[in-house]
């Protein structure tokens, strides 16, 4: 080959390089950040979650199949802790993830009145979603606190203080508030914006047709939020199969060492010392764990699908014309 | 809320009785205001006859869309009134007003496929019907049924529709169109459970004697309490059929869906979502809505603006062969005034918040009541020169002179006269109804710096909430108007006996071009090159600058005409309409 | 003719449009009274004496005369009675937060720029799986996480309790975040594609093309995501405890350390620990306040599908 074609590849290879490289050089350290601290833990997750695992005597790391796994279903500590965690969740839940979807949205629907100063309303009811969840508890565990001290129980003072957080029921109830009170703002901010996006002569032609108000609301403002409805859906039911925070910070003397949901258990598992030999079950349970919330999700986006209509109209309508 | 009906009577008073008695529909001095102050309508008078269509035509801001929406109900009414059918509608609700509205952007529920789109005004209301009992009239149709038709066709019937996955369409149906019966028929067949198709004689014997008992049982409930009926078994009370207010059954709404679809060519497209629809379909689907409530209204905002050219061609002859069909009386916005010309019975033309003429296309595109109207319809639009009026002399350049005669001088003094007299008594007695007035005579003056801003206040919270509670605060700046008003009074004054600027117009069509041949002799023609030529298919369109204007002429396409040609010009002075530069009133035709 | 009716009534519509913002007016206003409440006591607490507290437990302020800063001076003057290591609680959580939101700026834009505005192979590819992996819950790699995080620690001398070590797995696991990317691409796919083009034919080199017109535009993304970065990373509990516990309390964010005074016993720690969460605040609140617009309308395009 002669000198000029040589000299050509080569330029040519640096063009491609320079060009390519400027490429890699950007996504590089996501890329690399990524595989990290997701893939390899990911991958690492699940061949722990085989094995009999010790991060702090390696050498003992013995294959043991899928026998962590069975674990979850026999009859022994973690099998009894892990299901009932997931019950009491579950059931805190099915009365939480509704309550911070529909009170979001009534605030939304207010707001958007526009009633003077709403911009100060806005912002005084997305205010707590900004604070940590530790600060939440310091807060309503002073005011909801079992004591004769705490502020609801002075208010009342009765002759026996309310065992805010010692009863399980009411437990339940301060952590239900609580949450209310501290995530109200996220949802309550998208659906607004949701609701702002309905367009105006959607409603006018619904007002034209002869709808009243709640016929307004059924079938022009929900069918048109339904996208932020779903999303807003999706990330409540997440972080509350996820319950961590809440059930951490408001508990009294008599509970605190109880666990009320997976995420507690596979927290306080990893936690201590004298568990880890352990770690390969506990990675088993987070999986399991896991695996399940990945199920409550796929589930959710697919009811939230939108619908093909079939042909059944035009069908009928062929005969009509007949 | 409770309408104070005392009220209601004494605004009564105000409205002409004539007008509302001989029109359809009767908008009278329709005006709106915003709590802000801006006055975006003025003084709205309209009659409407039935079948009518009328298009209410202008530029953007012109107040039409604001006029269709307040006799729509979507806006509130400032003052004024609009009555159909001899009825006050200013404070009803919506969908009380009998009229049915078609939106720009279609407004077709999203989550719902185009027979629910169509269908969902007959869901959702109750709709008079009258009473009749049910049994009587059923059961008897039945028994006929039975007496006039052959068994072995009856137990066909009843055996296909045993099978009800293989049926198309739902048990109901099949029945009705199969033996010819109505649906409340069809729903008494129905209850008769054949349990033995061999022993059918027997079985329909038993329910004949079924039937006749209910009708027995009827009969005397009816008497026992005074009840009576018609031959067609329907109510009566007080020699009047009783009218009571239900829903439509399912095939009820679905022959009206049907019937709509079918005018509208909607059939295959029954079942799919707005998303799937392309524009003209989503715009057919709005009409179906429409038509589909059954009322003598029709209001368009902007309907066809959303669609591409070619489509919007074809639209419009369907919206004028779909009036045509089903006439309603249509009132339709638009701000393309093609649109105007070619559907209207009659035309709206409005610009800023006023009416500046009402009339059929022929009269306004031929007879132009002011500069405005004149410009505003008819593409190309028409050519303005700048002249000189001198006591019946019109001079705009060396070629372009003539002489008016004696009829037409007298006329000139008249409308001067007139117009100077309206002025003095306006200035007279200056109140809001001047002010007004110099603003409609603002509002359809070309000349842009003429054209006054009136000024917006930027209410701030506070007064944003006292403006809320006393509206028309809109006439506070009047004293900008009276200069103005004053300052016209003179050049009209001046006008009235000197020599004064006018405004010649001729149409495009109206010009007259040939090519210019050396050897002929040209007595004070224009001769230019043209500076653009546009061919049309059917017309041919040729621009040319003359005295640093740009002029349209319309001709023949066969004429052959290049920009390299030199052409010569005539215009006929008897097509030219003569405005008045003041007012911009036309003075002559 | 002309009627000058003029209608100094309102109409139906216009009454009914006063009432929805009458009612809803003061629905709210009681709403947000309850809303804020919490806050009031928490401030109006941390100013009370500890007797004043043990006497006074109804008043949401302290009774005439009682008003104290002295859990407040506790922090400052490092004696008298505080609660521990408060200070470097607060160091901690600024440092990880501020570099938390400063690789997670540079990190995400950089990928995010690349995957919208470069062409390479497996481009589509690469970002199917990072969107897909964004429905894996957390749950599952904490365990892996942490024992990595564990194994290295031990296998090498004296890393398992030197800081930077413990910060950097505070902090690097949040930084690679699929949802950002999300985000910054949405943004970045409206930007028109015109601009770039007729940069580049008109020679400039594409660093220079992210560096001096795309960043620039981006600065309301931006703003938003290190918004959401800095509250996330600042509020983050279930990690930081997981990672702190067992060692020295110095090494604690402010975030973990209160969870001990978060029960509803120990009252006489109260009024310290309201003054430490004030002071947990200030940081936040203060962004809140300076951005809060703009985190409400960013977070609210979020939900909007284009």
């Amino acid at each position: 080959m002669s000198e000029a074609v040589i000299n050509r590849k080569k330029d040519r290879r640096k063009e491609i390089l320079k060009r390519y490289g400027l490429a890699i050089g950007f996504v590089s350290p996501f890329v690399l950040v990524f595989i990290i601290f997701t893939v390899i833990p990911l991958i690492m997750g699940f061949v722990i979650s085989l094995c009999k695992y010790n991060p702090y005597d390696l050498e003992s790391t013995t294959f043991i199949g899928f026998s962590n796994y069975l674990m979850l279903f026999g009859n022994n500590v973690l099998a009894r802790t892990f299901w009932q965690a997931l019950g009491k969740t579950l059931i805190f839940d099915v009365v939480a993830v509704p309550c911070l979807i529909i009170i979001p949205l009534g605030l939304a629907y207010l707001i958007n009145m526009k009633p003077p100063g709403y911009k100060i309303f806005r912002a005084i009811i997305y205010l707590p979603s900004v604070i940590s969840i530790t600060i939440v508890g310091v807060l309503f565990g002073a005011i909801f606190s079992d004591s004769e001290l705490g502020l609801i129980n002075a208010w009342f003072s009765s002759e026996n203080p309310i065992p805010f957080l010692s009863d399980p029921v009411l437990r339940w109830t301060v952590i239900l508030l609580a949450s209310i009170w501290w995530q109200t703002g996220t949802n309550f901010i998208i659906l607004s914006a949701a609701l702002r996006n309905v367009p105006k002569s959607l409603y006018e032609a619904c007002e034209m047709d002869g709808g009243s108000r709640l016929e307004l609301f059924i079938h022009v403002t929900l069918p048109n939020i339904k996208g932020s409805l779903g999303i807003v859906l999706f990330n409540t039911l997440i972080g509350y199969l996820n319950l961590y925070g809440q059930p951490t910070v408001l508990n009294s003397a008599i509970n605190r060492n109880n666990i009320e949901s997976p995420m507690m258990l596979i927290q306080q598992w990893l936690n201590s010392f004298e568990r880890s030999s352990l770690t390969g079950l506990i990675s088993a349970t987070a999986i399991f764990f896991g695996l399940i919330v990945m199920l409550f999700t796929f589930i959710e986006r697919y009811l939230m699908k939108d619908r093909k209509g079939g042909s059944k109209y035009e069908i009928q309508y062929k005969a009509y014309e007949a | 809320m409770e309408i104070n009906f005392n009220e209601q009577l004494n605004e009564y008073n105000e409205f002409d009785e004539k007008r509302i008695k001989n029109s359809f529909v009767s908008i009278q001095d329709l005006e709106k205001i915003y709590p802000n102050g801006v006055k975006a309508v003025y003084d709205f008078n309209l009659d409407i006859k039935h079948n009518e269509f009328i298009v209410i035509v202008g530029p953007s801001g012109c107040g039409k869309t604001t006029t269709l929406r307040m006799i729509a109900g979507l806006e509130d009414i400032s003052s004024g009134g609009v009555f159909v059918d001899e009825e006050l509608i200013n404070y009803k609700p919506s969908k009380d007003r009998k009229m049915a509205m078609v939106f720009q952007s279609y407004a077709l529920y999203p989550q719902m496929n185009v027979f629910d789109n169509i269908a969902f005004p007959l869901k959702i209301n109750k709709f008079p019907k009258v009473k009749i009992d049910e049994i009587l009239k059923y059961n008897n149709e039945i028994l006929e049924l039975f007496k006039n038709s052959e068994i072995s066709k009856i137990i066909q019937v009843l055996q296909e529709i045993q099978n009800k996955k293989a049926l198309k369409l739902s048990q109901n149906e099949h029945l009705m169109m199969r033996l010819k019966i109505s649906e409340g028929a069809s729903n008494v067949l129905l209850e008769m459970n054949i349990k033995d198709f061999n022993n059918f004689n027997n079985e329909v014997e038993a329910f004949k004697n079924k039937l006749s008992n209910e009708i027995l049982n009827e009969k005397k409930y009816l008497e026992n309490n005074n009840l009576k009926v018609n031959e067609q078994y329907e109510f009566i009370e007080n020699g009047e059929k009783v009218i009571v207010y239900d829903k439509l059954t399912k095939n009820e709404i679905k022959q009206k869906v049907f019937e709509a679809a079918k005018i509208l060519d909607l059939g295959p497209y029954l079942d799919r979502l707005p998303k799937e629809l392309s524009g003209g379909q989503m715009q057919r689907v709005a009409l179906g809505r429409a038509i589909v409530k059954n009322v003598p209204i029709f209001l368009m905002d902007e309907p066809l603006s959303n669609l591409d050219a070619k489509l919007r061609l074809s639209m419009r002859s369907e919206i004028v062969k779909l009036h045509n069909k089903i006439k309603a009386t249509t009132i339709y916005v638009t701000h393309d005034q093609t649109e105007a010309m070619t559907m209207a019975d009659r035309i709206v033309v409005m610009s800023k918040g006023f009416i500046q003429q009402i009339g059929s296309p022929e009269e306004v595109y031929n007879h132009p009541k002011n500069l405005f109207v004149a410009k505003f319809i008819g593409s190309p639009s028409i050519n303005v020169i700048e002249a000189e009026y001198d006591n019946g002399n019109i001079f705009a350049t060396n070629e372009i002179n003539f002489k008016l005669n004696e009829k037409f001088i007298s006329e000139h003094n008249e409308f001067y006269d007139n117009k100077i007299k309206i002025f003095e008594e306006k200035l007279e007695n200056f109140n809001t109804e001047s002010i007004e007035f110099i603003r409609k005579i603002l509002s359809c003056v070309i000349n842009e710096t003429n054209v006054m801003n009136f000024p917006t206040k930027k209410h701030k919270h506070f007064k944003r909430i006292r403006n809320l509670i006393n509206r028309n605060k809109s006439v506070e700046v009047g004293i900008e108007e009276k200069i103005e008003a004053n300052r016209l009074l003179e050049s009209l004054k001046d006008a009235r006996n000197n020599a004064h600027k006018v405004y010649l117009g001729i149409r495009p069509e109206n010009v007259k071009v040939e090519k210019f041949n050396q050897n002929k002799e040209y007595n004070n023609a224009i001769i230019v090159k043209p500076t653009v030529c546009e061919l049309l298919g059917a017309d041919y369109l040729i621009h040319f600058d003359y005295e640093g204007n740009d002029f349209v002429l319309k001709t023949d396409p066969k004429c052959d005409i290049k920009t390299s040609d030199l052409i010569v010009i005539n215009f006929s002075y008897e097509d030219m309409l003569i405005f008045d530069s003041i007012t911009g009133d036309i003075i002559y035709e | 003719m002309k009627s000058n009716t003029k209608h100094t009534k309102l109409s139906k519509s216009e009454k009914q449009r006063l009432k929805e913002k009458t009612i809803s007016f003061i629905l709210l206003l009681i709403i947000c009274i309850i809303w804020v409440f919490p806050f009031l006591y928490m401030f109006g607490m941390s100013l009370k004496t500890d007797v004043d507290i043990g006497t006074n437990p109804t008043s949401i302020f302290p009774s005439a005369g009682n008003w104290t800063l002295e859990h407040y001076l506790g922090f400052i003057s490092m004696k008298g009675d505080r609660i521990d290591d408060l200070p470097i609680w607060m160091i901690n959580s600024i440092v990880v937060t501020f570099l938390s939101v400063l690789f997670t700026l540079i990190v995400d834009t950089l990928a995010s720029y690349a995957f919208v505005f470069f062409k390479f192979k497996g481009k589509n590819t690469i970002f199917a799986i990072l969107l897909l992996s964004m429905t894996i819950p957390t749950a599952i790699s904490m365990t892996p996480m942490f024992t990595m995080y564990a194994s290295v620690g031990q296998a090498i001398e004296g890393l398992a309790n030197n800081r930077a070590y413990v910060m950097m797995w505070l902090i690097l696991p949040g930084v690679a975040n699929v949802f950002n990317l999300y985000l910054m691409k949405n943004f970045f796919d409206s930007i028109p594609k015109d601009i770039v083009e007729s940069a580049r034919s008109d020679g400039a080199s594409d660093f220079k093309i992210f560096y001096k017109i795309v960043l620039p535009l981006a600065k309301s993304t931006l703003m938003l995501v290190s918004l959401f970065a800095f509250v996330s990373s600042w509020n983050d509990l279930l990690w930081p405890q997981l990672i702190l516990s067992g060692k020295d309390s110095t090494f604690q964010t402010i975030t973990v350390a209160l969870t001990g005074y978060a029960s509803g016993d120990s009252w006489e720690y109260k009024g310290i620990a309201m003054a430490t969460s004030v002071f947990a605040l200030i940081p936040i609140l203060i962004v809140f306040i300076i951005t809060q617009n703009k985190m409400i309308d960013g977070l609210a395009t979020t939900g909007v599908k284009r």
